[in-house]
């Protein structure tokens, strides 16, 4: 059962840029999915298309299994969101931001104390809003995108601006929140380590394309046959000759040689092989292993 | 309606701590508190004034003069300028398009609120014109109260008109305020328009701009200062009122990004 689900999004700027080309993404219901890509790669875009911040060109949007162009009031009592740079009014405290939404939603006068406790803002008192830190903000924006116990929640960057005790404290609520509430989390980051450790399900977007949608263990698996060595040398170009003289096709790359995989024996007697023609062998190591290194291949060949 | 309710809850909830509240108090006081002082300063003068049958008509007429030339519009183009200045300063018109409200609600609350700050505005007015008559009795002792009962029937008129007559300056401001992010772009074009409104009173066509209702109302009085057309200027009034906020909503719903 999905929670969101968009069909072929088309968007195109008015100075005629594309920025969505035909994407396609399902969140499932309960996960926590990572909207994964390059700054620039549509995004935010697409966010904003799914909470109707932008006139969908092409293409349909679900969330809930109900057309969000029909039911968008209905669905949006039921979302919470935060996208880019958090919403709030400088000239207000945070209680009082929250209350204007209090009021729209009519959810109880409690639920502010406990969302201001809940994202770490509960001394922030009388505080006014244009007196926050970036951070603080940020928190406050997810305080306001949490006040209904929404069903689905979307965050764009949750974690800028946060310090990293800050980014471990959004993660941990955020992860409590869809363990205990049930919640699903969709949020975009442009680094796949930042959410790595919290997500269930990733997208990742280039170039306006959906270039990879799955759990986390399914992308791993997918890349495995991909993987290569990675050797570095004192001399790369002399390295080449022994390893084509063994009949190992290597090919030299940015930061040393590429090569395929192999059983560990065969690494050892390559690197004997090294060292008797007086080459000195720095690192021997497998690429593309790490999920960096996969988002990386996947949003750079997508450019 | 519901639905607007807990709109308008919410915007009007934004305009706390605003500069809403010392606009609405120092431009509904300003003439009354400077009538005080005259009449303080001057207060050997006061008990003819005090004694006339007509002195509540008099004293009205004298108070308006300032409000519905200068502050009246000005007041119009700054609070209708600073609501919908609140969303673009804040960055917060995207959290606003996805709150579960229609754009209609979200269209009528807004524009609620700052109709609501120009009824603040009347009635603080009106009850800073009553302070300026009783504040000097009360402080002068040879001062007589006022003669002459007060003509709540008339004022209560007038102040009708006067709002109708200030609609097509929110209106014309409300679609300027919301379709520019730029405060500069509503305020600058609003003070244009007053300043074109003074300029074209004497002009036979100049009940044609929007602005000039409340001056062209105040000087009927006063006719050498301005052509006063002998058509309904309020109906003029009340018909851009409701072309320019029709226009505000079509432009409103047309947005491509909101927010």
């Amino acid at each position: 059962m999905y929670c969101l689900e968009a069909f072929e999004l088309f968007h195109r700027y008015s100075n005629h840029d594309v920025v969505l080309d035909g994407i396609n993404m399902r969140v499932p219901e309960g996960s926590i999915y990572g909207f994964l890509g390059p700054n620039g790669a549509g995004k935010t875009t697409t966010l904003r298309l799914l909470l109707g911040l932008l006139r969908c060109q092409q293409g349909s949007i679900s969330i809930f299994g109900r057309g969000f162009e029909r039911h968008r009031i209905e669905i949006l009592e039921h979302v919470g969101s935060m996208i880019e740079s958090p919403s709030s009014y400088d000239h207000l405290d945070a209680t009082e931001n929250l209350a204007i939404l209090q009021r729209v939603y009519r959810c109880p006068k409690q639920r502010i104390a406990e969302v201001l406790a809940q994202v770490g803002l509960a001394a922030t008192q009388r505080k006014k809003v244009r007196q926050f830190s970036l951070g603080m903000k940020q928190r406050l924006g997810i305080a306001m995108a949490l006040l209904h116990r929404p069903k689905l929640l979307i965050l764009d960057e949750p974690t800028n601006g946060l310090d990293a005790n800050g980014m471990v404290e959004i993660r941990q609520l955020l992860v409590r929140l869809s363990r205990e509430d049930g919640i699903t989390i969709l949020l975009s980051s442009h680094l796949l380590a930042e959410i790595e450790k919290l997500v269930t399900h990733v997208g990742v977007i280039g170039r306006g394309r959906m270039v990879y949608e799955g759990t986390l263990a399914d992308l791993r698996q997918q890349q495995q046959p991909s993987m290569s060595l990675s050797v570095r040398t004192s001399n790369d170009r002399r390295a080449l000759e022994v390893l084509s003289g063994l009949g190992v096709l290597a090919t030299t790359v940015a930061d040393g040689l590429a090569l395929p995989m192999m059983p560990d024996g065969h690494v050892a007697n390559l690197n004997r092989h090294l060292l008797q023609a007086g080459i000195d062998v720095y690192a021997i190591g497998t690429r593309g292993y790490d999920l960096e290194s996969i988002y990386l291949d996947m949003v750079g060949s997508a450019a | 309606m519901i639905t607007f309710v807990r709109a308008f809850k919410g915007e009007w909830l934004k305009t706390r701590h605003s500069l809403a509240g010392w606009l609405v108090l120092c431009g509904s006081l300003f003439t009354p508190l400077a009538i005080i002082v005259a009449r303080l300063v001057h207060h050997r003068r006061l008990e003819p004034i005090y004694s006339a049958e007509d002195f509540w008509p008099h004293l009205w007429q004298d108070a308006w003069q300032s409000m519905a030339i200068f502050f009246l519009p000005l007041f119009a183009i700054m609070v209708t300028s600073l609501i919908t200045q609140i969303e673009h300063r804040n960055n917060a018109w995207k959290q606003v398009h996805t709150l579960p409200l229609g754009l209609g609600a979200i269209f009528v609350s807004k524009l609620g609120v700052i109709m609501l700050l120009i009824v603040q505005f009347f009635v603080l007015f009106n009850l800073g014109i009553w302070l300026s008559a009783i504040i000097p009795y009360q402080l002068t002792a040879a001062v007589p109260y006022p003669q002459g009962a007060i003509p709540f029937g008339d004022f209560l008129r007038d102040n009708a008109r006067y709002f109708v007559d200030c609609l097509p300056i929110i209106a014309v401001q409300y679609l300027l305020g919301l379709r520019f992010r730029n405060f500069l772009v509503p305020l600058g074009v609003g003070f244009l328009m007053w300043i074109g409104a003074l300029a074209a009173l004497p002009w036979k066509f100049g009940y044609l701009i929007p602005y000039t209702y409340s001056m062209l109302d105040y000087l009927k009085h006063d006719p050498g200062k301005a052509f006063i057309p002998t058509i309904d200027t309020h109906l003029f009034a009340l018909g851009y009122a409701v072309a320019f906020i029709m226009a505000a909503y079509v432009l409103f719903r047309a947005m491509k990004e909101r927010g």
